[in-house]
Order: structure tokens, then sequence, then C-alpha cells
């Protein structure tokens, strides 16, 4: 018995519905599929459409009971399975078509149709034993060799995630072989897939020898992935059984021809290093014996490597254009390990060679391009310290004679493009020589006059120079923007000396000029949106970010250049927006390469499957999804709970399954702005592992924040049976909240309270410092506990009241703490008088631009503090409002009790908590309302920004009208634009936190005591 | 001086410095995935001796017929620090090196008409513009739609170079054959 098809009639009824649910036509689709079952109401192809239009309408429980009522019947016709299949997928419940197609396959066990999907739901959840089982049966029934292979891959996965890595080894890898050996004793081999796989095993197990025959044989010449320039299969399992002289001869022969490929160098000079620790010369053996007369001899000593990279070098000195790097970068890594060899050996005689030569060398050809620079890093280490200032000295002598000063600006237009072409190599030298001198220390050692002079020099190459990369088509990178972007890192240098904001509006100012020309230039626009974080403004940012275009995996490695600040500084919406898009890469990433997983199988390209499931157990665990889902909820209950909608709504946002912090991954990526400090003074490794400690630690706090919230939330809307919650849930969500609040608690006391300063493009503080300086930790244990004993010990009446009283005390003049640090406007900043006294005396003119002094007198961290108060101060109301129900049931008690005693004396009157909550009532609304009020100053202070900064342009045209400081009318329009959109960045944080600090007043004033 | 070795699902991690030019789209990632499962050998990364992605090339065999069957260029870009130095030449080579060995009768690709960059280097590689295709290119703002070049180079298994005269020099999007 087969699987069923559907007559034509049914056909061609449902093919519409097809066509509707594919445009999107969904509200038609349903009333469609509602007509055909009202011809035939058993037609379970039109019950499958039908939950699908309900489900993609939003009538989400619907479809799950019209979908279960399908399985139900168990369908065995392609249409109804392929929809549910595809249903489930959509809803995320694919575990749900594994038992789907069991029941179909029960019913047609010879089906080859089923069984192949059965086999592909099993992949989709990680179920290997399942998937041998049903591929092992496909084959017997359908000899296809597809089959046997889908069986022995499933063997091999539960091989690698076998928890016994010696079942592993004595059988599954071995089972997996013997299958494959008796395949190919049988002559069935067909599909290069099928090769891969048995070298994957014999891999696995060991078995190199084997494999290197495999790759050898007649079974190798299948092999058609294998590209000229990857090191080649058989010399990696060569190397594998250490064959080093074989392997070294090889890669020599190798790079005679193709001397650019580092895979041979690698290869070369791996196999040259064992050889040397062999004693020499190394034994032959057997099957390596040269084949014909020209064969290679393996290089085994230094001098016999030096003259073989010494060839390379030479064959390449020899050709007069278009050199390759190969042979010179093979030298310099030559050397550098024989070096580090001799460091810990000191076992071999270096060569005499001067690297400070060989670097000179290497700068004269190949500085005219960018790849100089990240050449040589790994190499100036080699040079010794004595040699630096004569290299840099030569260096600039070198490069002096390549300067073209001769060329004016007027020359025949017919002449431009080689002028250009000349100016731009020239550029492309002189930066080089800048980058390397910073690199090598030389930056530091400069006193900060000399650091503003070479900057100002700089700058006004980038100025002279920009006419000279006019014919570059705009989405290139010009070179000259390194002249920006190397007086920016200086700029830094000297920012991160005296702390002074100015320094940063000036670095903002020269970036936004050079983007004007060079619009496409991400390493400015990723530098911008880090200064206008430093500097408290985010409107600018957004813009930027959205220009970058980053999208789809690069959410992941670069999201955290906006993740933190586009909420701390007070931008919710655009939060959200972020927060949302980061959200559904993730859900669609975990969908598509389950998908692509399967792809894998039916495309036979096994060697890609288990890199598939790495990749996917490594996105689930990126620290990025964690954080942008945790904030998103976070921000939600401030910002929205009882606000904008019913908290009861953002309940089930909550993730009930916890984060598991010890498989975290960190993606983030920051090499996307070039480094060229000093190494000391990179972004380090350590740095970055330290950074991810402290998200780490501010994500378990807001992690636990969030679940001890809406815990005390959900306690409230847990069902009532007749006005109670019944008792059973009750205790289980108030011991749920005990716990959680207890860890809560140990968390918050273990949380750190020192923290590193990074390096300026390296990761980025989090805002847990300040939320520990504003004791934000603690003020929400405080209010938590408070929840917790009214909702718990309310029967307690004193010992709650006076908790709530002593509590409320401190919760409260935390927030006025908090408030403190930002009542006295934000423009408070005395603009500090560092960059004015220097440039006083020297002939600067480019720094000395004016920056208005509105943007000096910003206090960078005056927003953060307002949006950190309103959150906290929002969590509090929202967390406090909740109480409202049981001093409603309190009250009702009392009323009854009242009522029964009536006619008595009464002595039952309020119990004196409530009285202490209707006080903290009235703290909470007279805080709220002063907040507002320094919010309002905070505003009316942003919005005076753009007209002083008018005035300051005004006041310097009639003061000194002559005067050559007067910045040009260009540099004025660009400098008022960013004054606007720091006015603006500033004002939407104001009314963001209005909004929010606006409706928890209403809920305040709207309890009931 | 470069690595060459196949792209993987961890390189999707590290190509920002190559993706985060203005030419080179990202897309999600069932398509790079796609691609990774069932051409892996149509997509190979270069990477500088410091470990720094230098470019990459993705691309893929298909056709209906055996006379249509060829290879395709999907993507190919190098990050800024590392032109100028025939990396990308190198990367087509590569490219239809593979295709050969899958008996692809050409190899083709698209290519905006505004980069000339690109277009003179495919030029000098041996491709020929072998037909226009109207506003392949689209954009949010539909006048900025862009025509793209259908540039192909035969390979050796197409003996008279058949495969590179078109039928039709200017056509639109929907009359490329799937």
């Amino acid at each position: 018995m087969s699987g069923e098809g559907l007559s034509s009639i049914s056909e061609r009824r449902l093919r519409p519905i097809y066509e509707l649910l594919d445009n999107g036509n969904y509200k038609k689709a349903f009333h469609e599929a509602e007509k055909v079952l009202k011809k035939q109401k058993d037609l379970l192809a039109a019950k499958v459409l039908k939950t699908i239009a309900l489900h993609r309408l939003g009538r989400v429980e619907e479809a799950a009971t019209l979908a279960a009522e399908v399985v139900e019947q168990g369908p065995v016709d392609d249409n109804s399975l392929q929809g549910l299949s595809l249903y489930y997928k959509e809803c995320q419940k694919t575990e749900l078509i594994s038992p789907m197609y069991e029941k179909a396959v029960q019913k047609c066990p010879q089906n080859e149709e089923f069984l192949s999907h059965l086999f592909m739901s099993y992949v989709r959840h990680d179920k290997f034993q399942e998937m041998q089982r049903v591929a092992m049966i496909l084959y017997k029934q359908i000899p296809k060799n597809p089959y046997l292979f889908w069986g022995i891959m499933a063997i091999v996965l539960q091989a690698l995630n076998a928890s016994d890595k010696r079942l592993a080894q004595t059988m599954y890898l071995p089972l997996a072989e013997k299958m494959i050996q008796k395949h190919i004793d049988n002559g069935k081999i067909e599909a290069e897939a099928e090769v891969r796989l048995y070298l994957l095993v014999l891999d696995l197990l060991g078995k190199h020898e084997e494999a290197l025959k495999v790759v050898n044989g007649t079974l190798g010449k299948k092999l058609m992935g294998e590209v000229a320039g990857y090191t080649p299969l058989g010399m990696r399992l060569e190397e594998k059984l250490k064959r080093w002289s074989v392997v070294n001869a090889k890669y020599k022969r190798l790079l005679e021809s193709k001397a650019d490929v580092w895979n041979y160098v690698l290869g070369y000079l791996g196999s040259f290093f064992n050889l040397l620790d062999q004693e020499d010369p190394p034994p032959k053996h057997e099957d390596e014996k040269p084949s014909t007369s020209t064969a290679m001899e393996p290089d085994y000593k230094v001098e016999h490597a030096c003259q073989f990279v010494a060839e390379r070098v030479k064959v390449e000195n020899d050709l007069f254009e278009s050199k390759c790097r190969g042979p010179y970068l093979m030298r310099l890594e030559l050397i550098k390990r024989l070096k580090s060899r001799q460091k810990e050996k000191n076992d071999i005689a270096l060569p005499q060679v001067s690297i400070k030569q060989l670097l000179l060398e290497y700068a004269l050809d190949f500085s005219t391009k960018p790849c100089c620079m990240p050449d040589l890093k790994p190499y100036f280490c080699l040079l010794p310290e004595e040699e630096l200032d004569e290299f840099l000295e030569e260096l600039y002598k070198q490069q002096a004679t390549f300067t073209f000063d001769d060329v004016t600006k007027d020359f025949p237009a017919k002449l431009k493009p080689d002028i250009n072409k000349r100016k731009q190599k020239e550029f492309h030298r002189h930066i080089f020589t800048v980058e390397a001198t910073r690199f090598l220390g030389k930056h530091e050692t400069l006193t900060d006059e000399e650091k503003l002079k070479l900057i100002e020099n700089l700058l006004k190459r980038y100025r002279d120079g920009i006419c000279f990369c006019d014919d570059q088509p705009s989405t290139d990178t010009y070179i000259v923007d390194y002249y920006c972007i190397n007086a920016i890192r200086l700029l830094i240098d000297l920012y991160e000396k005296t702390d002074d904001t100015s320094l940063l509006w000036r670095c903002v100012m020269i970036l936004e000029q050079a983007l004007k020309e060079s619009q496409y230039n991400y390493e400015i626009k990723i530098m911008l949106i880090r200064m206008y974080c430093r500097l408290g403004v985010f409107t600018p940012c957004a813009n930027l970010y959205d220009s970058l275009e980053i999208k789809h995996m690069q959410q992941n490695t670069l999201g955290y250049l906006v993740c933190h600040n586009v909420m701390s500084l007070g931008h919710f919406q655009p939060a959200s927006q972020l927060y949302q898009i980061a959200r559904s890469f993730y859900l669609s990433n975990n969908k598509e390469s389950v998908e692509c997983l399967i792809a894998c199988f039916r495309n036979g390209t096994f060697q890609k499957i288990t890199e598939f499931v790495d990749y996917r157990r490594h996105i689930d665990c990126s620290i990025h999804s964690a954080i942008t889902k945790t904030a998103h909820v976070l921000m939600d209950f401030f910002t929205q709970g009882d606000i904008d909608q019913p908290v009861t709504s953002l309940l089930k946002m909550v993730d009930p399954v916890r984060i598991n912090f010890d498989k975290l991954v960190d993606d983030r990526d920051y090499s996307v702005i070039t480094d060229i400090n000093v190494p000391e003074k990179q972004v380090t490794t350590e740095e970055v592992a330290a950074s991810f400690e402290e998200e780490k630690s501010w994500l378990r706090f807001r992690e636990l924040l969030v679940l001890c919230t809406h815990a005390v939330l959900s306690h409230q809307s847990a069902p009532q049976v007749n006005g109670h919650t019944t008792s059973n849930d009750e205790s289980a969500t108030s011991s749920k909240l005990e716990t959680l609040l207890d860890e809560f608690e140990s968390l918050c006391t273990s949380l750190p309270d020192t923290f590193i300063t990074y390096t300026f493009h390296g990761p980025e503080a989090t805002p847990l410092q300040l939320a520990q300086e504003a004791k934000y930790p603690q003020t929400m244990c405080r209010m938590l506990r408070i929840c917790n004993m009214v909702l718990n010990n309310h029967d307690d009446d004193a010992k709650v009241s006076t908790g709530i009283s002593e509590m409320f005390q401190t919760i409260t003049s935390t927030i006025q703490d908090l408030m403190k640090t930002f009542q006295n406007s934000f423009l408070t900043k005395t603009p500090s008088t560092f960059l004015k006294e220097e440039l006083r005396n020297s002939a600067i003119t480019i720094l000395a631009e004016k920056i208005p002094p509105c943007l000096l007198r910003i206090d960078p961290t005056t927003v953060k503090r307002m949006v950190l108060c309103t959150e906290m101060y929002s969590m509090c109301v929202l967390l406090f409002t909740n109480l409202q129900a049981v001093i409603n049931e309190t009250k009702a008690n009392i009323q009854r009790r009242r009522r029964r005693k009536k006619g008595k004396l009464s002595s039952d009157t309020q119990p004196s908590w409530i009285r202490s909550c209707q006080h903290a009532a009235e703290k909470l609304k007279v805080i709220g309302e002063e907040i507002v009020e320094i919010v309002n100053k905070v505003k009316s202070d942003a919005e005076s920004l753009v007209p002083d900064a008018e005035k300051s342009y005004e006041k310097v045209e009639e003061e000194d009208s002559d005067d050559e400081d007067i910045p040009d009318e260009v540099v004025q329009q660009l400098t008022l634009q960013i004054v606007r959109s720091t006015s603006d960045s500033i004002l939407t944080s104001c009314k963001q936190v209005t909004n929010v600090l606006e409706g928890r007043l209403k809920n305040v004033k709207e309890m009931k005591f | 001086m470069t690595l060459y070795r196949p792209f993987t699902c961890q390189d999707m991690l590290r190509f920002n410095r190559v993706n985060l030019d203005p030419l080179t789209e990202t897309y999600a990632i069932g398509f790079y995935l796609q691609y990774l499962a069932k051409w892996p050998e149509y997509f190979m990364v270069a990477e500088a001796p410091t470990g720094e992605m230098m470019g990459y090339i993705m691309g893929k065999v298909e056709g209906r017929t055996s006379e249509n069957w060829h290879g395709h260029v999907t993507a190919l870009s190098v990050s800024g620090e590392y032109r100028r130095l025939h990396l990308a030449a190198s990367l087509m080579s590569k490219l239809e090196e593979v295709s050969e060995k899958k008996r692809a009768i050409f190899v083709d690709l698209y290519v905006r008409k505004s980069n000339q960059v690109a277009f003179k280097m495919y030029k000098k590689l041996g491709y020929v513009i072998y037909r226009t295709v109207l506003d392949y290119y689209s954009s949010a703002n539909e006048d900025s739609n862009e025509d793209a070049y259908d540039m192909r180079k035969a390979t050796v298994w197409d003996i008279n170079k058949t495969s590179t005269i078109p039928e039709k020099a200017v056509i639109t999007p929907d009359e490329i054959a799937p």
C-alpha cells in the first residue's frame, strides 16, 4: 500500500487555496477552504489548508485544535502531510512532524517519500539513532546509495555525540567503516560524497594510512572539490602521518610554481621545523624514494631553508612588475620562526640578516598598496630596539623620494588621471610611514604640542589631498581618509589622557566632514557611532547604523555597537525595533539552519553536516541573542507595562527557559576598526574576555530582575476562583518568587563593583557600572522584598508595616540621590581649556575651528542618569501598584468581618501596612513629579542648544570679521547640523522618559487605599 | 600571500570587513548555508597570513540541459585592504577550475553597469557581455534600479564558444531562464 494521492477533483478545488496562501490572502483562503469543506467535509487536505490560513490570520489556538484533529485521523496523502509540516515549521513545533510521519509510515510502510520525510524530521531534532533505523529501512526497500550513506552518516553522528568516546572508537566508527568497506568491495561506490564520508570515518578512526591509499587510488579520482591553492588532501594526510621529508619536498615543488600561496608556505615551514627536530639526514621511508631524478630533496638544516627561501626571493626580484608578496613574507616568517626557536631551544645558528633592511625593502616594493601595513604588522617585532629609530629615519628618507610636491593644482586636465594615480600612491606610502611610526610606539613619546602639530599636519594633508581622489568611485574608500583616521587616533590618545570632551567633539567634526566626501567609509561611520555614544548622543548613531546596512549575521557580530546605548540613552522606540529585528534573526537562523542541514543529506555533502550542527549550537548560545531578548522584555516592562498596554499582555513574552551562562559565546567583532596602536594598547583577547564577563554579570542581573518581576506580576494575574487565588497556585508562585528572590539577592551582592577601562575602540563598558553607582540592584532587591512581604505575610501586620516604611525610606532616598546627580541641568560641564591653551601659541588653524561652546558644556552622562532614574522609578511603581489587588482583598475581608460583627463594636480597622503603603504611594508621587520637573529642565536646556550655537557664530562674525579663524560656511553648516542632532537626540530621550514617568504617575495616583 | 580554503559557517562571523563594502550584499543565513550545503566546492575564502579574511567567492553550478550546464558567480568580494593584489582574479580562476572539472560549458556572472572596476576586471579575465538585463538590481527607490551586464566566458568544453553568443542582447529580469 502506498500513500494516496488526491483525486483530480480535489486537487482542482484546492489549487486556488494554495495560490491565495502564497499571495498572502489568508482571509479568502480561509473562506475558500470552508467552501471546499462544505462539499467534501472529510477532505483532510482542505482542513490542513484551513489550519494554515487560521494560523496566519493569528487564530493560533483554533489552528492548533484543527491540526490536532487532522493528525488524529492519520493522513496519508502528500498534500495533507506536507501542509501540516509547513504549519508545524511556521509555529515552531517541528517536533510534531515525526509522530505524524511515523503514523503515515505505519499505514504505508513501503512509501519511499514518507520514509524520507520521517528521516528528515529526525534530522531536525538530532535523533541520530532513529535516523539510522529509518535510513536502513529505506535502503533495504529501495537500494539507492544515498540512503545507505544517510544511515552511515547517522552512525557517524552517534559516534561524534556519544558521551562515551570509547564506544565511538570501538563500536560506531568501526561499524561505519565496515559498511562502507563492504560497499566498496561490491563495487558499488558512485559519488564523491561517498568517498568523502569514507575519508571522514577513516580520519575519525585515525587510519591515515588507509585514507592516503584511498586518495591515491581509484576512488581518489572521484574527488573533484580539490582546488589549486588548497592544501592538497593527500598532503594533509601525509602531514598527519608525520612524513615530513616527503611533505617538505612536495611543498618545495609547489612553492616553485606558486610562491604566493600561504598554505604551501605553512606546509613547507611546518615540515621543515619538524625535520629540524629529527636527527639528520632524515631517514628515508620505503615508498618515499624520489621517483624521478628531478624530485626535490627535503630541507632539514637551517641553511637549506634559508637558501630555498632566498632562491624564491631572487626569482621574484627578477620580475619587473607585479611582484608577489609571497617570497618576501615567507622570508620574514622563516626568520620569525627561527628566532623564536632559538629563544626556546637555543640549538641553531641564526642567519645573519638585517631585519631593518628586509622591512625597508618590503616597504619600497609594497607601500603603495594598502596591504603593506597589515602584512608587516606581525614582523615589526623582529626589529631590534636599537634599530628602530634608524629604520624609521631611513623609511622617511626612502619615502620622501616619492613625493610629488611639484604638482600644483593647476595642471592640464588630460594629465589628471595620471597625476591622481601618482598622488594616491604617494599618499599610500606616506600613510604607511605614519602608521608604522605609530605602531612602533613613536607617537607615544610625542609631547602634547607635538601631537597637536602632527594632527594639524595630517588634517592639512587630508584637505590638500582630497582633490586627487575625485576620480575614484564613491563606493571606494579614499586613501586620504586615512589621514583623518590617523589624526583621530592621536586625538583619542589626548582624550584618554585628559578626558576632555572637546577633543571628542573635534573628532566628530573631523569625521563628519570626511564622511561628506567619502560617504561609504565604514570605519568612519563606526568610529562616529562610538564617539557619539560616548558623548551621550544617539540620534546620529541610528542613521549611521542604518547606513552601514548591518543585517542578518552582522547583527550578531556588530549589533553590540548600539545595543546598550540605544536603550540607556532613552531611545526606546528604535531600541524596540533593533531588539525585534535581532530576535527574528535568531529565530529564522534556527529555522533556516536546520532546513539546510536537511539539504546536506539530500545533496550528500556529508562533510558539512557536523559543521552545520556545531554552527547551530554556537549561534543558539550567542550572548547577543540573550542580551537583546532580555533587554527587550525588561524595557517593555518599564516603558509599557500598564502604561501603553496592560502588564498581563507582556507576561507571556518572558521566556521561562533560563539562560545557560556556561555555554554563552561572544561573537562581537572588534576587528572592524583597524588597530595600529602599539601592541600594548591594542584591543586584547584578555580585554574582550573581561568585557564578556562584565556583560554576563549585567545580563544575569537583568535576567533575574525580569524573572522576579514576572513572578510578582503573575502572582496577581494567576487564575482566581471567587476572587481568591487557588491556594495551590498561590503557594507555588510564592515559593517560586521566594527562590528567585533569594537568587537575585545573592547575585546583587556578588556583582562586580570595580570596572576596567577598555581601549577606546575595544569593548564598551556595560551600563552595570552606572547601575551600581546608583544602587539599582539594591533598590530592586528591596522593592521585590516588599512585594514578597505583602504578597505572602500580610497577616503579620506590624512586621510588614515597619518593613515597608523602612525599605521605602531607603528606596526613595536612593532615587533622590541619583536625581541629584543630574538635577542641575546637563549643561554643567566647565569647558576644558586644554586645547585652548595648547593652541594659543602655535600656528594651528584647522584644530582651532570653532566648536560651539554649548556643546562643550554638555555632560555626556546626564541622559544616561536620567534614563536609569526613570527605569528604576518605573520598575518600583510597576511592582508597587501591582499590590493593589492584595490591598483590595484585605479591605474586602475587613468589610466582610465588619458586616458579620454588625451591632458589636468593631475592632477591625485597616491594618497599618496598608497605611504604610499609602505613605509610600504619596512618596512615589512626589518623587515622580520631581523627576518630571528635572526632565523638563533638561528639555529646555536641550532646546537652547541650537539658538545658542547660532548665536555663537553670529558673534564670531561680528567681532572679528576679518579674522582667519572664522570657520567657512560648509564647516559652520555641518557644525550646526551636529548641534541640531544632538539637541534632537536629547529631546527624544526627554520625551520618551516623560511618557514613562507620566504614565507611572497616573498609575500611582489611581491606587486606592 | 594568500591562504585558500573552503568557506565554513564560522566564516560568517568574520566577514565584516569584506561585507561592509557598499557593493557587497550580506544575505540571509539560509542563502549562505544553502550554497554550503549544495555547492561547497564553489565557496572559497582567501585569508591573509594573520588570519584576517581578505575576500571570498561564492558560486554554483546549474543548468537544465547539457548545453546550458554552467558555473555561476554569485558573489565575489575583496576587503579594501587587500585590493590591487589580483586576488579577485585568482579566486575567479579557482571557480573556473572547479567548473571545468564539473564539465560546465561556460561560467557566467552579473555585474552592475556602474561598477566599472569590476566590469573591466572581468573583461580582462576573458568575460564578454552576453546580454544586458534591465533593472536587474532593484532598489527601494525604483528610479535607482540598475541594469546588469550578464557576462560569460566559455570553458574548454565549449569548443566553438557558442555559449557566449546571445539570442537577445537586452532582456528583462523575468526573461532569465530559471
